[in-house]
């Protein structure tokens, strides 16, 4: 009779095991699922973060005329997503503020993208070499590309410097 | 006058015939110890021991040390048995839909019972199609070898149970394919399929184990250990980082199990410790008795 219950003791301790082990094992993705490039506003004299009212975001040529952002307030960060397909995407920034009305910026990104397997948790997708960009200058002061390479690890690599 | 002359001449006599008597008895020799009463034998190291201890009863851990000595001498021979085993851990798991694993054989040799030098020899494979993922990873089944050694607590005890400590160094050299790959289409809706195969690497990994044993049947045990491990070196490629690592298992698990069964070949028995046979009937292990026999 002891007998038998040590051995179920060490079975249900090898049991125990088994759910701990696969409890431990399941984990889930920490960054994006996706590369997708995060951009961030600043003020060009203060090089503090700045906000925008009533700005729109879109990529020419993007289907159905889709909008990134659509007369947003209080935009600090915007998400500008790379074109797979092709190696360089633009991006407009519009001011729908009165005083800036009809103002445009047109926001030029070229690059080499790849393809990129992750881990389990946050699959594949493509990642992008950054190679070059420029930007017109009616209310953006300059921009700075803080990476070199866009991953899915969910960190600003775009500084745009507004002017004041 | 007279009278007292015959008095003193007898008194001569019989004094000198009593010495004379004495003179003639026999005397049984004897060392000059016998009926001695002895003191306690002082053993080394009992005041510091009684320190130590914080015993304040010297009785006791004289008793506690000669016990402590005597287990001591349970020594088994230095070649004391050879272990083969399988691990079914992996092959368990997969059972309840692990998409990876593999299976792996152990030799080990038993130092005194004590330290046993191990090696691990296994095939790993990974066919994954994660739910709600957008990909199938793939290795094709490849092998790997672990060595190391695992130190015995018990090893003063019968063979019969053991509960070890060890490490483990592993590496695995091998190629793996993402196919199927389906990004979302996302803001610009592109949409299609890609596939990165023909992926190297290697990785050279470590592990820290406890691990149970007990004996099943003959020279069949069973065990279990719990593992934690820690990458040292992983090679990552241009278009992917390797996920499954076989003999590691999932890239981003750090503990880990295995679950084996062992046959074990015994050596040079006949220096073993001599225990008796175990008591079982009330369901408790055996006491240590002191040993018999102990290897020289």
């Amino acid at each position: 009779m002891g007998k038998i219950l040590n051995y179920i003791a060490f079975f249900a301790a090898a049991a125990i095991l088994i759910v701990a082990v696969q409890a431990c094992n399941t984990g889930d993705c920490l960054d994006n699922k996706s590369s997708v490039p995060l951009a961030g506003f600043y003020s060009s004299s203060a090089k503090s973060s700045q906000s925008l009212d009533s700005l729109t975001v879109f990529g020419i040529g993007a289907p159905g005329d889709s909008l990134i952002l659509d007369n947003e307030s209080s935009v600090s960060k915007v998400y500008l997503p790379l074109r797979s397909s092709a190696t360089t995407s633009k991006f407009v920034l519009q001011y729908n503020k009165s005083s800036f009305n009809g103002v445009n910026d047109t926001l030029t990104v070229n690059y080499t993208p790849y393809p990129y397997f992750v881990s389990a948790e946050c699959g594949a997708m493509y990642n992008f070499d950054l190679k070059d960009f420029s930007c017109t200058t009616h209310r953006v002061d300059s921009v700075v590309f803080t990476a070199t390479k866009f991953t899915n690890v969910d960190v600003e690599s775009i500084k745009i410097f507004m002017k004041e | 006058m007279m009278r007292s002359l015959f008095f003193s001449i007898l008194s001569v006599l019989i004094l000198s015939s009593s010495a004379a008597f004495a003179q003639e008895r026999h005397i049984s020799p004897v060392t000059p110890t016998t009926n001695k009463i002895l003191p306690p034998e002082k053993k080394k190291g009992g005041f510091f021991h009684s320190f130590v201890t914080g015993d304040t009863v010297p009785s006791d851990s004289a008793l506690r040390a000669d016990s402590l000595q005597r287990a001591k001498r349970v020594i088994y021979p230095l070649m004391s048995g050879i272990t083969i085993g399988v691990n079914v851990f992996d092959p368990i798991l997969q059972a309840f839909k692990q998409s990876y694993g593999g299976v792996d054989f152990s030799a080990e040799i038993s130092l005194w019972n004590r330290l046993f030098p191990t090696v691990e020899i296994g095939m790993g494979r990974a066919n994954s199609s994660p739910e709600d993922m957008n990909f199938t990873y793939k290795t094709s089944l490849t092998p790997y070898a672990k060595i190391g050694a695992n130190y015995n607590f018990l090893y003063s005890k019968i063979p019969d149970y053991k509960a070890m400590f060890g490490f483990r160094l592993g590496y695995s050299k091998f190629t793996y394919d993402i196919t199927n790959i389906t990004p979302t289409a996302g803001y610009w809706n592109e949409t299609g399929t890609f596939d990165i195969t023909n992926q190297h690497s290697h990785a050279l990994w470590g592990e820290l184990l406890f691990a149970v044993r007990a004996k099943i049947i003959g020279n069949v045990s069973m065990g279990w250990s719990v593992r934690y491990r820690m990458m040292f070196k992983c090679k990552d490629n241009y278009n992917s980082s390797p996920w499954y690592i076989p003999g590691y298992g999932a890239r981003g698990s750090r503990v880990y199990g295995t679950f084996s069964i062992f046959y074990t070949l015994p050596l040079s028995k006949s220096h073993w410790p001599k225990f008796p046979p175990p008591d079982n009937s009330d369901g408790s292990n055996p006491p240590l008795p002191p040993p018999e026999k102990t290897a020289k």
